[in-house]
């Protein structure tokens, strides 16, 4: 009832000021008579004094005020936020940073000097972000780029490296630390009860060597062959999460095995990809195919970053990637993605010093993403994912997906389709027309529902 | 209960009381001389536009009750600068009347925004680098010592956002809006020279002085010629102190010429006859500027209407634009929830259009073209307010353009390729006749539910 006479009463005022507004647009122009400007004149800009009321009109009548008002003064500070913003953004703007002309030919204003970015320490490290500073020290043929970069997370992740990245060979050096991984157990049948986390620091030197086909300039054909050698040494230490136990506790045996060890391995490993991937705004056809073998060796002892005395588990590690799509409606592509991939690793010799860091994994962003990162560890992965994309309007489109995935100790010979977990999701994607640009989305599994966020490097 | 309802009627009377103190109407305080005060020239960043014009603004919108109470009532308001015939009140600084107001002959148009000659023959003195704007380009200051700004065309659509710019700068003055002098022009690598004072600004924010190396780097972006030569916009610099662009809400309150909101103005709500006719999806603040200038004695703010890179369905980018230019906005909520509840099977009717795969045209059509619902890519506050007198105005205007008219507008982009020419005549004609049928003709059922 109360709401009934509230409704008629801003009705009413509606109707009447209607009225209102008709009757003093007649009183108004009797002071004026504006018939004269209309007769056949100058084609040109007046000069003359414009037309104005008195005095400068509200863009709303009282009785509209009046009735905004409690909604006004809840939004004044999100319009001071937004007075902020748009001074802070016409601030990037003039300055270069968010482009809003023509892009600068690449060979003037390449991607260098200091700039911010997402952490990319993985989907458990939290909120943070990286601060990178890249410089051009050799240019033409030989150009090589020096740059150095250090992210950090609310959950206390960081992550440094030093680079000289050059065509075709780069060289990195680099030290993480992830403090609060996941753990819950070997193979797929791990209960979710058993969650437990481990600490884990890395430090590794290396260089990788690439040939590719072509630049590609959004998308396109690229064949890419690379080769890499790296030494590493790996500590696994006690979780320092504080929602679970670390992983010694629950899991003795491994943590007797790895708990404060230090483990040097010289990983080295080649791989090739095939990638024919095309179409705009996301790609809409075409298949990706990635080849990849890394053998994690006995140190070097010359090589190793520490003493090379701290031998870990020797083993090789092959994947095998494969990707594919097709899209109906040209002008507003509805895209179906298929991807498999297949991690397998062998037992090798040591292996019961292998570092639960080594293993394959599922959940999280590489793959089941609706399962926590890290829920399944064991040396086999197996995933697949179906993905159907469609537009919602020119600059959002949907992501819907589902994904099938287990781990297991031998792929070959365990894998049974009803072993696999099952997560699906949906992403809702910003778009440009070249491709997406960020991505917010919800993912959900038996065990809860994830929610993820990207900021470019979507595609 | 009682009470209730009394407080209530109560609050109704003295906010109606309040509703009708009256505007009275009496000369403008403007200063009438060459000493009045120039206001700040203000920025407004695009990035903030996008979103505020996309998701704050439609935001804020949704919750405004007094706007809900009109909508309910169907009593919106109406534009306040307009006399009893429903005319625009003059003299206006943002609107002259030309076509559909008085007789505009073929060569008035031609002529109106200036010359088009374009520079001066002989070398240009490149000043500075283009700042903002999606098309490549920079500043030029040709023999004479007029400034021009540059823009090209990208390679993949030759000849499709310069001719679309100088188009809209004739038929947008002939609508009666100001506009700069744009003209088609030609240039020769030889014919640039760089200012030692040239600057450009990289990715970085950094400033770089301008070399020939950037020059050759910019221009290997851009269309060329069969002969060598460059095709670009010489678009010329306005006269007067630029004061950056003008919001279409609102006013300028360090102007005191200015004390009609922007969403109140007939000229501004009209403009969207218009921009829908010539598919001009980009009408927002940005590409708009205030200028102080000193003319016939007096120093004022005049309002401009530039770059018209993106109308006809040009794309200034390396990729054409989306064919739902005109039918949906960048963030289309109706839209996005309809496809969302289809999980993407509804199709669009833009989705069956025939492109004319011309490369010098965009994505302009009139089969499918909405002269009532026709959209530009982003929502914009003086188009939300319009009311269907507004759009008549417009549709006056818009009526009053000949076919004559439409083919000088056009022959002036210099398309080498006849099927443009024609192509965008025939659409200009079909949709100018969709509107003024739509709006001018006899009650059309497609009015049902228009504001």
């Amino acid at each position: 009832m109360r709401l009934m006479a509230f409704i008629l009463a801003l009705a009413l005022q509606a109707s009447m000021a209607r009225a209102g507004e008709s009757n003093g647009a007649t009183a108004a122009t009797a002071s004026r008579a504006d018939s004269d400007a209309y007769a056949v004149g100058s084609l040109a800009p007046s000069t003359g004094v414009p037309w104005n009321p008195p005095e400068t009109m509200s863009p709303r009548r009282g009785w509209e005020t009046t009735l905004n008002m409690p909604g006004r003064l809840i939004t004044y500070p999100l319009t001071a936020l937004g007075a902020l913003t748009n001074a802070g953004l016409v601030k990037l703007e003039d300055s270069g940073r968010i482009p809003t002309s023509s892009p600068i030919p690449s060979t003037f204003g390449p991607s260098l000097g200091l700039s911010f970015r997402q952490p990319g320490l993985g989907g458990r490290a939290g909120v943070g972000a990286a601060a990178e500073y890249r410089r051009e020290v050799l240019s033409g043929p030989y150009s090589t780029v020096l740059g150095a970069r250090y992210a950090g997370t609310l959950r206390k992740y960081n992550g440094t490296l030093i680079s000289a990245t050059g065509k075709p060979l780069s060289l990195r050096y680099g030290y993480d630390w992830r403090p609060e991984e996941l753990f819950y157990g070997l193979g797929h049948d791990s209960p979710e009860g058993l969650r437990t986390n481990y600490a884990v620091q890395s430090e590794y030197a290396g260089a990788t060597a690439a040939w590719e086909s072509r630049r590609r300039a959004i998308r396109g054909p690229r064949t890419r062959f690379s080769t890499w050698a790296q030494t590493q040494t790996d500590v696994m230490s006690h979780g320092r999460g504080s929602s679970s136990v670390s992983y010694e506790d629950e899991f003795p045996a491994i943590g007797d095995a790895t708990l404060g060890r230090r483990v040097e391995h010289l990983i080295y490993g080649a791989g090739v990809s095939l990638d024919n991937r095309s179409g705009i705004p996301h790609w809409t056809q075409g298949s990706r195919l990635l080849l990849l073998a890394e053998r994690h060796d006995a140190p070097i002892p010359w090589l190793a970053l520490k003493d090379g005395t701290g031998h870990g588990a020797q083993y090789t590690r092959y994947q095998i990637e494969a990707e594919t799509g097709f899209s109906w409606r040209r002008r507003d592509p509805r895209t179906l993605r298929f991807l498999g991939r297949i991690s397998d690793e062998t037992q090798g010799n040591g292996g019961d010093r292998r570092l639960v860091s080594e293993l394959s994994t599922l959940g999280g962003s590489v793959g089941l993403a609706g399962f926590e990162p890290g829920r399944f560890h064991d040396l086999d992965a197996v995933l697949g994912k179906v993905s159907y994309l469609f537009p919602l309007a020119r600059r959002l489109e949907m992501d819907v997906h589902s994904e099938w995935g287990a781990v297991y100790r031998n792929a070959w010979t365990d894998a049974q389709f009803t072993t696999l977990s099952n997560s699906f999701g949906a992403t809702l994607r910003l778009r440009y027309e070249t491709g997406p640009v960020a991505a917010i989305g919800i993912d959900a599994s038996r065990e809860g529902v994830r929610v993820k966020y990207a900021l470019g490097g979507l595609e | 209960m009682k009470r209730h309802l009394l407080l209530w009627a109560c609050c109704g009377c003295v906010i109606t009381a309040a509703s009708f103190v009256r505007i009275a109407v009496a000369e403008p305080k403007g200063k009438d001389s060459t000493e009045a005060k120039s206001p700040k020239p203000r920025e407004y960043s695009y990035v903030y536009d996008v979103m505020n014009q996309s998701v704050f603004r439609p935001a804020t919108r949704m919750f405004d009750v007094g706007n809900l109470a009109r909508r309910i009532a169907r009593s919106p308001r109406q534009a306040a600068n307009v006399d009893e015939r429903d005319e625009v009140r003059l003299p206006s600084t943002w609107w002259q009347p030309r076509i559909g107001y008085q007789p505009v002959s073929v060569q008035d148009m031609m002529h109106g925004p200036g010359p088009g000659t374009g520079p001066a023959p002989g070398p240009w003195t490149v000043t500075k680098a283009k700042a903002q704007g999606v098309t490549p380009g920079f500043q030029i200051e040709d023999t004479k010592g007029a400034k021009y700004i540059i823009k090209f065309d990208v390679p993949k659509f030759p000849e499709q956002a310069t001719g679309a710019d100088v188009i809209g700068s004739y038929l947008f003055w002939a609508a009666g809006y100001n506009v700069p002098e744009n003209a088609i022009a030609y240039l020769d690598r030889d014919q640039l020279k760089i200012s030692p004072k040239a600057m450009y600004t990289d990715a970085k924010g950094k400033h770089h002085k301008m070399t020939e190396a950037y020059l050759d780097a910019l221009l290997t972006q851009v269309a060329r010629e069969p002969d060598g030569r460059y095709r670009c916009l010489a678009s010329k610099f306005l006269s007067g102190k630029p004061l950056g662009p003008f919001k279409y809400n609102g006013v300028r309150s360090d102007d005191p010429e200015d004390r009609v909101p922007h969403e109140l103005r007939r000229e501004l709500r009209g403009l969207w006859t218009i921009a829908a006719w010539v598919n001009h999806a980009d009408a927002r603040g940005p590409n708009s500027l205030d200028m102080w200038v000193t003319d016939g004695g007096r120093s004022f703010v005049r309002h401009y209407l530039i770059d018209f890179g993106s109308i006809l369905g040009s794309s200034a980018i390396t990729e054409e634009r989306s064919y739902a230019t005109g039918e949906e906005y960048y963030l289309d909520y109706n839209a996005a929830i309809r496809n969302l509840v289809s999980v993407g099977t509804r199709k669009a009717e833009w989705e069956d259009v025939k492109d004319p795969n011309i490369p010098a045209v965009g994505f302009i059509e009139s089969k499918v073209f909405d002269p009532v619902g026709w959209r530009p890519d982003l929502p914009n506050p003086a188009f939300d307010e319009r009311t269907q007198r507004d759009i008549r105005w417009g549709a006056k205007i818009v009526a009053g353009f000949t076919d004559e008219h439409i083919r000088a507008a056009i022959a002036a982009a210099h398309y080498t390729d006849p099927r443009a020419t024609e192509y965008l005549t025939r659409m200009l004609i079909e949709r100018r006749d969709k509107l003024v049928n739509a709006w001018l003709g006899p009650p059309s059922p497609m009015l049902t539910g228009a504001k």
